[in-house]
């Protein structure tokens, strides 16, 4: 089930959240969370009933594995021991992971170099794999290093499956999500977090369908079937894919975070401006925020962060991010993605450590630029279109084109034009923190949703579904 | 107003909205999707929100069997293959639909046949090539090649670069060519214009149920409202059998595509067609080229007080020292509308009626080509 689509707006959101409400208002609060649980379940399932026993599995085997390591701290088990639960749990989960989404890669890039005899299977990555495994991870961690307490199963399987961040994240961590789903006073119904979450919601909707959709035609038409680029399209292609990418994803974690809110739990800010960013470092900070502190505290830190010297730290910072990239996806183009941002931190590092400065609006244009220009890597499906739109870009396509796969049109350019000065206005978050109830706020809101609600008439898939 | 105002605010918008759509959809949108008066929407009435100018065209009578589509397709040999664009899927309804069978009725040879191949990327030498690299236009063996085009789509067809791009591409099979077979069923038509097999419960809710009210009310006040992608105009005699005898509805790309046209785009355009009319001469096939004139371009003498250019193609076109056919359509159908033809094109559509290919096959013959043509 999308969050952009009419089922989910007009039938599963309302009739969880009102039932969920109505348990609680009688008292039922264990009711109204398996309520929750089950509504997850059935969210994620909707796609595909079979993914269900791989969720489920996921989750009784993680939070069977995490209160063993969090108790067996508490009694005179050998470290050892303990680590080796932990090991196992974490390679268990690595596996799984491994398997659907990197097994047909690793036998097709080890087939060059040392026939194996595999045969690819026919694998269909389960939805949102990447996420509740990483979410899961920092648990067993934390379990392992006495960092958590002792959870319910409720609250554990809510924590991992809870329907606005299962599918596409915001990456959770335990203890910002365990406690909300206990305390009692979000059992109630509170009207300024119900407001507060339509207007996100409806942001983040219109974010998606009015921006973010009307942009992939041309995304599509100029990465995936144009034999050549010159440079204006290039730079067209470039800038329409990473609009659309900011405005899809971040879409999403807008209907994610509104939704939650719905339940009065706060789920963390994904994205904050990003492409207001002076340089590299603030860009991960204020993009996919969630998978930046994850990479931070548990690949990055443990790995010495930079407390081992200028050497180590620039290998940390490119093994992190190396691992951010094949995180992305099975495939170079997206290990090669993050390795040039790693690349990226590195250098943003010595320049900092040799005491430079840059002007803001030339920084602005550099990391905006580099962002960009990665971007295509990104997206693109081979490396020949990966070089095609980059050679437009360089100009080595030529400058001017007989034939445009897909011109834009007056009113297109117009439109992307706004699109890009909209990165630089409030974000969804600050008019959610400053919002006061008005009537004028409100005609906005069933504008935005009116508009999103008549563009949905065809379902498109968020672009980190595949992840 | 305090939070819980807000909340009950929006929610009841949600709650009215919906229906309020559902009754807009019902009443009024849905017509011009799924026909008015049991008229089937032409493509200018459905994009200008004009169910009023719905015009009857009647169920396809059935093909002449002289016809031949691929997928009825055997491996014979045949006496035409053309390669069009929507011109050449029947969108004209009624008897004898496609131009293909005018042909096939007006041929001097009995049983002439004709194999309409309807491809992903049209009427363009990129789909060309690979048939003829491939062997597969020889194996058909068709004495003729009609390439059909649309006026406005001809220059960005063949008028851009050069068609030796791609003349070494070739296919496997004729399977990878195409993407249907024949003409779409009426009720196909009205399915997918009406938006089914997408949403096909939640269609109503659509930006339609606003454009529909919306480009009424502008419609009265200018024939060439900002952002329509329909033109109405008057003319100064009647041609259509319809409510609105005298107004002509036309596509606003009929005049933006103009700006294509110049003297060096046809020199290419008629340049890349010389070139493919050598390469299947060689193979002992005859090109011929037919671009259906556009609706604004044909009607525009009869204009009144018409202040837009009008694209100078055909007069270009008829410069041109050419080494296959051309069927200058614009010159044949202006006679007709000398003549007084009434629904020459259908006056909801910017597809032609069958009148036009009947009245343009009973004036032009199919024949072997001696040599270079043209001026």
């Amino acid at each position: 089930m999308l969050f952009n689509s009419f089922e989910f707006i007009l039938f599963f959101l309302p009739i969880v959240v009102g039932v969920y409400f109505f348990l609680n208002q009688r008292r039922l609060t264990v009711a109204s969370r398996a309520w929750l649980v089950f509504a997850s379940f059935f969210f994620y399932g909707w796609w595909n009933v079979a993914y269900l026993p791989i969720l489920a599995g996921s989750v009784l085997f993680n939070f069977a594995f995490g209160s063993g390591l969090s108790s067996s701290r508490q009694s005179s088990v050998d470290v050892r021991r303990r680590k080796g639960v932990l090991v196992l749990g974490l390679c268990a989960n690595l596996a799984v992971l491994g398997y659907f989404k990197y097994y047909n890669f690793f036998v097709e890039n080890m087939g060059r170099v040392f026939p194996m005899g595999l045969e690819f299977h026919n694998l269909i990555l389960p939805l949102g794999i990447s996420f509740f495994t990483f979410q899961q991870i920092t648990y067993l961690v934390d379990s392992y290093y006495g960092k958590t307490r002792e959870y319910d199963f409720l609250n554990y399987a809510l924590f991992v499956s809870f329907f606005p961040q299962l599918i596409a994240g915001p990456i959770v961590h335990h203890s910002e999500m365990m406690p909300q789903f206990a305390r009692v006073r979000n059992k109630i119904i509170h009207y300024e977090n119900v407001a507060k979450g339509m207007v996100l919601f409806s942001i983040g909707l219109a974010k998606k369908v009015l921006i973010a959709d009307n942009l992939s035609a041309y995304v599509h038409a100029c990465f995936d079937v144009a034999d050549t680029l010159v440079f204006d399209q290039a730079w067209a292609a470039s800038l329409a894919y990473t609009l659309q990418l900011y405005y899809d994803f971040s879409g999403y974690s807008d209907m994610a975070l509104g939704a939650g809110l719905l339940f009065n739990i706060r789920i963390p800010v994904n994205f904050y401006s990003p492409h207001k960013a002076l340089n590299i470092r603030e860009f991960w900070r204020r993009w996919h925020i969630t998978l930046g502190r994850f990479l931070m505290d548990y690949i990055y830190i443990p790995l010495g962060g930079s407390r081992a010297g200028n050497v180590r730290t620039y290998y940390n910072l490119l093994f992190t991010f190396f691992i951010a990239g094949l995180w992305h996806g099975a495939g170079w183009l997206y290990i090669i993605w993050g390795s040039m941002h790693g690349l990226a931190l590195v250098v943003h590092r010595m320049w900092e450590r040799a005491g430079l400065r840059m002007p803001k609006a030339p920084a602005w244009a550099l990391t905006f630029l580099f962002v960009n220009t990665m971007l295509v890597i990104f997206r693109a499906t081979t490396p020949e279109d990966a070089l095609k739109v980059l050679k437009g870009m360089a100009g080595l396509s030529g400058f001017e084109a007989d034939f445009y796969v897909m011109k834009l049109s007056n009113w297109e350019e117009r439109f992307m034009g706004v699109a890009f000065l909209l990165l630089f206005a409030k974000n969804s978050v600050q008019i959610k923190e400053g919002l006061k109830p008005t009537w004028a706020r409100c005609l906005l809101v069933m504008i935005l949703i009116g508009a999103s609600l008549m563009s949905m008439s065809s379902v498109s898939e968020f672009l980190y579904f595949n992840f | 107003m305090g939070y819980k105002r807000f909340v009950k605010a929006i929610v009841v918008f949600i709650v009215l909205f919906l229906p309020a759509n559902y009754a807009a959809w019902e009443l009024h949108t849905k017509r011009f999707f799924e026909g008015y008066d049991n008229a089937v929407m032409g493509d200018l009435a459905r994009l200008g929100y004009m169910p009023e100018y719905g015009v009857h065209k009647g169920s396809p009578e059935g093909r002449h069997p002289g016809l031949i589509h691929y997928n009825n397709y055997h491996g014979q040999p045949v006496d035409m293959v053309v390669i069009g664009d929507s011109f050449s899927m029947g969108v004209g309804g009624g008897e004898h639909a496609f131009f293909q069978e005018h042909i096939i009725l007006n041929s001097d040879k009995k049983d002439f046949t004709v194999l309409s191949l309807i491809t992903p990327k049209g009427p363009k030498p990129e789909t060309i090539w690979p048939l003829l690299n491939s062997g597969i236009i020889e194996k058909i063996k068709p004495e003729y090649l009609l390439l059909e085009s649309g006026e406005r789509g001809c220059i960005e067809n063949y008028g851009l670069r050069p068609a030796d791009e791609g003349a070494t591409d070739t296919i496997d099979n004729l399977d990878a060519t195409l993407v249907k077979g024949g003409r779409l069923s009426e009720s196909e038509r009205r399915g997918i214009a009406a938006g089914e097999g997408k949403r096909p419960f939640f269609r109503f809710m659509t930006f339609a149920n606003l454009k529909y009210p919306l480009y009424k009310a502008l419609y009265k006040i200018t024939d060439r409202p900002p952002g329509a992608r329909v033109y109405k105009a008057r003319l100064d005699r009647p041609m259509f059998n319809t409510r609105y005898p005298k107004t002509l509805l036309y596509l606003d790309a009929d005049i933006e595509k103009m700006s294509l046209v110049s003297e060096a785009n046809v020199a290419m355009l008629n340049r890349n067609l010389n070139v493919l009319a050598d390469a299947l001469s060689e193979k002992g096939i005859n090109l011929y080229f037919m671009p259906p004139p556009d609706k604004y371009g044909l009607y525009a003498p009869y204009i009144k007080d018409n202040d837009l250019p009008v694209s100078p193609f055909f007069v270009l076109m008829r410069k041109q020292q050419r080494r296959y056919g051309f069927i200058d359509t614009q010159a044949i159908l202006s006679e007709a509308l000398k003549e007084g033809v009434m629904d020459l094109y259908h006056q909801d559509d910017t597809h032609w009626s069958s009148k036009a290919p009947e009245w343009i096959f009973s004036n032009f013959r199919f024949e072997p080509l001696p040599g270079p043509q043209g001026e």
